[in-house]
């Protein structure tokens, strides 16, 4: 793949963001990503946004383009879950290689307002053939793979707590992280309330409002701009099921097929990773990740993340800007956040947090290991 | 896990009423109603029969496998040809959770109960509950028998008790 993200902003993950919409913050995150591309509207050519739950149910890319003043020649809809924004980041640069445009924006966004609980209103069958049993939402269901981690390969509650509390330490040198400036322990976890066995209230990630947004633009384009371009060297998806009792494993992730073809693409494997930006809406996701990208042994990630230094000074620090446990899932927008985060730091732009290295893994999971998308990021050495 | 003093699985035939007292909702809110059901054509079926006592799930006539939830085709070979067919009710643990704080308001006095992924032995997996066990007994691996209960509503669920002796 010839194709480079050469533009990215996010707006600070917020808990509420009373009184503005979506389409507000996804206009504002574009115009800062396109700023920082060094492009004018009149250079995106290619629009790619995410589902818009409660606020634009229909025709949702020509909505955005209207709102944006732009007028596309490509223009999609990535409905991948916490897997979209890596998922739009390779539609965008296939539409870029089949020469159905030049420079793509991709944009994800949440609105938070207090005074408005809207929600999918039907997520049949999940709907008919789980919620009856009172298991709805996602924790319940990532407390299921947790517990069946833990029973077959004796991963332990303290090792998946390690995850958030080094999180929390990483969002420490980020000032844009909801948590920001405040650290917690082991012991803060741990008495945090119990609310799906094994998860605790700190190991579930916190739903925010915000929007981030990428530019993607061909190879030979991308050096034209005002920053290092990241170039995508290796993609891969896997979509496998939708409800979790439909899953076909509870401790291997479609991230494996799919992480195992982002190598293949880029021409490398797990040794060669300078930095990993790892999709973290509960702890339990972080060593199930490890392990389907080949960095230790299948049941051997709970040991790994316990042991391992996230931070940006690690041989292979994971999840600088604090992952989304520390700063902040703004739906759709947190997985994008990943790779915002990656191209800070490919582009050496990281400030007091910047790690060293020009390779980056980048996850992004959907629904419950249901819907995943692994991005391999470098810049030239 | 232990085999041992295993009852035969349960046969879970019509008529099954009346249905035992229902285990998960009791306590609930009454001001909180449950999420109301969703059924379509195609799923009604199961529905009714678990009404009347029968837990039934989906057959493959051509290649064999079985399948829950109810599908138009096999998810399998995608072969039209599927059948209703009575499981023996018997599964195993796949994984399980104990819910303490459940994301919608009508389980919240309901807590703590066990959400579980249960594995048929004829291979489908469902999400269920496990009761008539104290949650600290609910394990993975462990053996079940499906029994039919009833909800707040009194619409019926398909949820699993330990069999035999359980360890």
């Amino acid at each position: 793949m010839t194709a480079a993200i050469i533009g990215a902003a996010e707006l600070p993950p917020r808990r509420w963001t009373p009184g503005v919409t979506t389409m507000e913050l996804v206009a504002r995150a574009s115009a800062a990503a396109v700023r920082d591309a060094g492009l004018t509207p009149g250079d995106i050519d290619g629009l790619v946004v995410g589902p818009q739950v409660g606020e634009t149910p229909q025709h949702v890319p020509a909505t955005f383009a209207e709102y944006l003043g732009l007028q596309p020649d490509f223009a999609d809809i990535v409905d991948l879950g916490g897997a979209t924004g890596p998922g739009m980041v390779w539609r965008a640069a296939a539409a870029v290689a089949a020469g159905m445009a030049t420079s793509v924006l991709c944009v994800l966004g949440n609105a938070r307002d207090p005074e408005s609980t809207t929600r999918s209103p039907n997520r049949n069958p999940i709907r008919e053939f789980d919620v009856p049993y009172g298991a709805s939402g996602a924790n319940q269901a990532y407390a299921l793979i947790a517990q069946a981690h833990m029973a077959e390969f004796g991963t332990t509650s303290e090792q998946l707590m390690t995850v958030a509390v080094k999180e929390r330490t990483n969002a420490m040198l980020n000032p844009d992280a909801v948590f920001h400036g405040k650290p917690i322990t082991l012991d803060d976890v741990r008495a945090s309330p119990m609310v799906m066995d094994p998860l605790h209230l700190l190991e579930i990630v916190m739903p925010c409002g915000g929007a981030s947004a990428v530019v993607v633009t061909s190879g030979d384009r991308a050096t034209d701009g005002p920053h290092r371009p990241v170039t995508l060297l290796g993609a891969g998806e896997k979509v496998t099921h939708r409800a979790l009792s439909q899953a076909p494993s509870l401790t291997t992730s479609p991230l494996a097929p799919a992480i195992a073809r982002a190598y293949r693409q880029a021409g490398i494997g797990p040794k060669d990773l300078d930095m990993l930006f790892l999709y973290d809406c509960y702890t339990i996701m972080v060593p199930v990740t490890v392990e389907d990208a080949g960095l230790c042994a299948k049941g051997e990630g709970g040991a790994f993340v316990a042991g391992h230094d996230f931070s940006h000074r690690s041989v292979l620090p994971i999840n600088t800007h604090g992952g989304q446990l520390a700063c902040g899932q703004a739906d759709l927008a947190g997985g994008m956040g990943n790779i915002i985060e990656a191209v800070r730091q490919l582009r050496g732009d990281a400030g007091q947090r910047q790690a060293s290295g020009e390779l980056a893994l980048v996850t992004g999971n959907g629904a419950t290991l249901s819907e995943e998308v692994a991005l391999v990021l470098g810049v030239a050495r | 896990m232990t085999a041992q003093h295993e009852s035969a699985p349960t046969t879970l035939q019509s008529p099954a009423l009346p249905l035992p007292a229902p285990e998960l909702p009791a306590g609930t809110e009454p001001s909180v109603p449950p999420p109301s059901r969703v059924t379509t054509g195609l799923t009604r079926p199961f529905w009714d029969a678990l009404a009347a006592g029968v837990f039934q799930i989906q057959r493959c006539t051509e290649c064999g496998r079985h399948q829950y939830y109810p599908g138009p085709i096999c998810r399998s070979c995608w072969s039209g040809d599927v059948t209703w067919t009575e499981p023996t009710g018997a599964g195993t643990v796949r994984s399980y959770t104990v819910a303490h704080v459940p994301s919608h308001a009508h389980w919240r006095s309901a807590t703590p109960y066990v959400i579980a992924l249960v594995e048929l032995d004829e291979g489908p997996c469902l999400t269920t509950n496990i009761v008539g066990c104290p949650p600290e007994r609910v394990h993975v691996g462990q053996s079940v028998a499906a029994v039919i209960t009833r909800d707040a509503a009194g619409q019926p669920l398909v949820q699993f008790t330990p069999r035999g002796v359980s360890p």
